[in-house]
């Protein structure tokens, strides 16, 4: 809207979203552990940040979709599968994001550190891991992919409104359970399940379908095999 | 002074109003579910919607009164124990998990364009072809009563009659929850949602306590819901994920685990609500909010309260810090 060029814009977007989750981090999370909340009063928390925000998006931009690009989308056809130009540029850079977000995680000092605060920070304290900081770069990382993630997805639907992220939200959860919560590519393997799902419902069954089959997948999954594909049976206690 | 009364009026109004009633029934459900058992249920908005459906699609269908609510009732409990069985052995965010998507299911199946014959679609099913009954149950006489300034008809659509029914239910389960707070099986609910271990060194089943818990909730729930469609009509996109959060509100506004927080919740949570639309509308210019924008402004706040609430009075009015420090 700015008239910015689109690369310009979606690094910014992502570099504003990181800001974000670190601010988030400072003024509301760390406070917050510090007072020793529970979790499950962290996560009415965020419930209640995100319908403040949701519907702050609502009040200053209407419930109507905001286009991102105005120009009808070009297609291209690699092998036979036509699709247009930002579904392949989105899926290139998700899975290089993803592959990348793995091997953090598996490889580098602060990756390993990482998982072990998730697993124990009482105990990770204990072995000299610095847990805010951790904590702070989760939260940045994290917010700062999620707005990358909605800047492609806005690309592709071509369009954004109020109830976007919410409507995915419930997705998220079901590819990320469904491939292991904790684990480094049970989100990537998860994702492109769920996804396939989404999609393939629609020749069985009517399009209102799409997003129910995934989250009925989600329940039967937590049923039989509720640690996901790759965790491990004792992390779900 | 003239703005002042009528202001107050109109607040009392919605105060009283049979949707109120609706939502603090639904809170009572929700605070024997996460109140009393610990158990962070995020779809209760689902037992409203199946209550609402089995209620209006049998009476639709020409079964009796009682029927139909016995219909809304079994549905309920399945759906309890479809959730229940399979995850209160897990840790208590797979609950979480699980109802909030199996919420999200029932709503998209309920709008879906396949089953408009039975549940009308995405534009649910009108009052009309399913109030009556209930309304021919009324034991008033026709006309219309005025008491101070609440003047509604003895038994139309939004009369006195549900008025009454409403909030005598409330009552009612107000009532019930109290005495089972008090009863053995309440002290147990909150042992387990204290420390579960313990209570299983007692040689308790826990598992099926919380099932019990669970059940008797969302049967309340479905009785919330039929309360809430009888007035209006029942639309899915009405009874979603913005519905529970804003019992969770009510709740907490309330303070969980205890008999007249979730009244007090629902009520305020009306009150507050259209209090800061009004004055917003009356004084803020429009340049600055229009109507539209000052609903949304009250739903802002909605958000912005619930976190303050949490962060600084998690035991919320009437409730008591000490026993509240609810964690899963």
């Amino acid at each position: 809207m700015l008239g910015l060029p689109l690369i310009l814009a979606a690094v910014i977007t992502v570099v504003i979203s990181a800001a974000t989750g670190f601010f988030q981090d400072q003024l509301i999370w760390k406070p917050l552990r510090k007072k020793g909340l529970s979790l499950t009063q962290l996560m009415i928390v965020t419930i209640g940040l995100s319908i403040a925000l949701q519907y702050a998006f609502q009040y200053f931009y209407g419930a109507a979709t905001v286009r991102i690009s105005i120009a009808n989308p070009k297609t291209v056809d690699i092998g036979g599968v036509v699709l247009t130009v930002q579904s392949y540029v989105a899926m290139g850079i998700s899975v290089v994001v993803l592959v990348l977000a793995g091997l953090f995680l598996l490889k580098t000092r602060t990756g390993r550190a990482t998982r072990a605060v998730s697993d124990n920070p009482a105990l990770a304290a204990a072995s000299g891991i610095d847990v805010d900081r951790i904590i702070r770069l989760v939260w940045t990382i994290a917010a700062g992919l999620a707005g990358l993630s909605g800047v492609m997805l806005g690309l592709v639907l071509n369009g954004v409104n109020w109830e976007l992220g919410l409507q995915i939200l419930l997705l998220i959860f079901a590819a990320v359970t469904l491939g292991g919560l904790g684990t480094a590519f049970g989100a990537l393997v998860g994702s492109l399940i769920v996804g396939m799902i989404v999609e393939l419902t629609n020749l069985v069954l009517p399009g209102d379908f799409k997003y129910a089959t995934a989250l009925l997948i989600l329940i039967i999954i937590l049923m039989f095999r509720p640690q996901g594909i790759f965790g491990r049976r004792e992390r779900i206690g | 002074m003239d703005y002042i009364v009528s202001l107050l009026q109109s607040l009392s109004v919605q105060a009283l109003a049979p949707t109120t009633a609706a939502f603090a029934i639904a809170a009572i459900g929700l605070n024997i579910h996460f109140g009393f058992a610990g158990l962070l249920n995020i779809g209760q908005a689902a037992f409203l919607l199946l209550g609402a459906y089995g209620f209006a699609i049998s009476i639709e269908r020409g079964l009796p009164i009682f029927l139909a609510v016995l219909v809304a009732l079994i549905v309920a409990l399945a759906f309890a124990l479809i959730l229940g069985l399979p995850t209160l052995k897990l840790r208590g965010d797979y609950l979480a998990i699980v109802t909030i998507s199996a919420a999200e299911i029932i709503r998209m199946v309920g709008r879906s364009s396949i089953l408009t014959d039975v549940t009308g679609g995405s534009n649910g099913i009108t009052g009309n072809t399913y109030n009556g009954p209930f309304n021919a149950l009324s034991p008033l006489p026709d006309g219309t009563t005025q008491i101070l300034w609440f003047n509604y008809d003895n038994n139309g659509v939004n009369g006195w009659w549900i008025r009454i029914v409403g909030w005598g239910l409330v009552a009612l389960f107000a009532l019930l929850v109290w005495a089972l707070a008090r009863s053995p099986w309440g002290r147990l609910l909150k042992g387990i949602r204290e420390d579960e271990d313990a209570v299983r060194s007692l040689g308790k089943n826990v598992y099926s306590y919380k099932l019990q818990a669970l059940i008797l909730g969302g049967l309340i729930g479905a009785i919330a819901g039929i309360i809430y469609v009888l007035p209006s009509s029942v639309q899915p996109d009405g009874l979603g994920r913005s519905t529970t959060f804003f019992i969770y509100t009510a709740l907490l506004l309330g303070g969980a685990a205890t008999v007249f927080g979730p009244i007090l919740g629902a009520i305020l949570f009306f009150v507050m609500r259209l209090l800061v639309q009004t004055l917003a509308q009356d004084f803020i210019p429009s340049s600055i909010m229009n109507g539209q924008q000052t609903v949304q402004f009250s739903y802002v706040l909605v958000g912005v309260a619930l976190m303050c609430l949490i962060i600084f009075r998690p035991q919320g009015i009437l409730g008591n810090k000490r026993e509240l420090s609810f964690s899963v």
